[in-house]
């Protein structure tokens, strides 16, 4: 898919998830506008989001138990937003060459709950299976 | 401002991370285009999405972990974006009566593997 229409958001996402100690907030909060910075110059949209609520209706599980998230934690998800898989594949090798964003991912990293494995995963727009039929 | 960034502009959005046996996979997208139609009707942008691999860098952890998938199950995530909490509870509150619904619900928990969890979060934009 090249084009995309008014209300598209490219088909292509990479998600993490992780926790942050809550004193880690604001310096995680700048860290992330140096990382939406960077993949604007790559032509991909990030953005951060902070779990709101650990209230789930009875059928469900918040992914605050998925994850064990304590008391003195947070849970964030960045999104990764690229146009299709080459453009992906093409921002992944921008990014391997970049020396910031090198030091960036290792501030990242520090700013995590000590130990805490954050997840990473790449998805794909369902739109992309319908359109290809 | 690129064209991605340009086209999503919510600052409130509900995630729900499932799986389900790699047969039902024409069925679920054929009731995402249904489910997006509808929500789309209330001004609620749907989204699905597929893992496109179970792989992850070293360090890292794939969302398959998380939900306990195996080799003949495929690992979904719902999202659903509002333009703000108060957007998303009005929604949720209309769509508990919406029989349409809860049909599309309850065809949903049909096509994903039998007693799996369905983790969901909420999440404000930072």
């Amino acid at each position: 898919m090249s084009s995309m229409g008014k209300s598209e958001i490219g088909s292509h996402i990479r998600l993490y998830l992780y926790r942050i100690p809550k004193k880690n907030h604001y310096a995680m909060v700048q860290l992330g506008d140096q990382f939406a910075q960077m993949f604007r110059n790559y032509g991909c949209y990030a953005q951060s989001f902070q779990l709101e609520s650990t209230e789930t209706s009875e059928d469900f599980t918040s992914v605050a138990n998925a994850v064990s998230i304590n008391q003195d934690e947070e849970i964030w998800l960045d999104l990764e937003f690229t146009t299709d898989r080459k453009h992906r594949n093409d921002v992944d090798t921008k990014i391997q060459n970049d020396k910031f964003a090198g030091l960036l991912m290792k501030q990242f990293l520090g700013l995590l709950v000590k130990g805490s494995k954050p997840i990473k995963s790449d998805f794909i727009h369902s739109r992309t299976y319908i359109e290809a039929k | 401002m690129n064209k991605i960034e340009n086209n999503y502009n919510a600052t409130y959005v509900e995630f729900m991370v499932s799986r389900s046996p790699k047969k039902n996979h024409e069925a679920l997208l054929k009731l995402e285009k249904k489910s997006a139609e509808m929500f789309r009707r209330e001004g609620v942008q749907y989204d699905l999405f597929l893992l496109s691999n179970g792989t992850s860098w070293e360090g890292f952890t794939n969302i398959s972990k998380m939900v306990s998938a195996s080799e003949d199950e495929e690992v979904w995530i719902n999202m659903l974006s509002y333009k703000d909490k108060k957007n998303r509870d009005e929604f949720v509150a209309k769509m508990s009566d919406n029989k349409e619904c809860q049909e599309g619900y309850e065809q949903f928990t049909k096509l994903i593997t039998p007693g799996s969890e369905i983790i969901t979060g909420e999440f404000s934009r930072l």
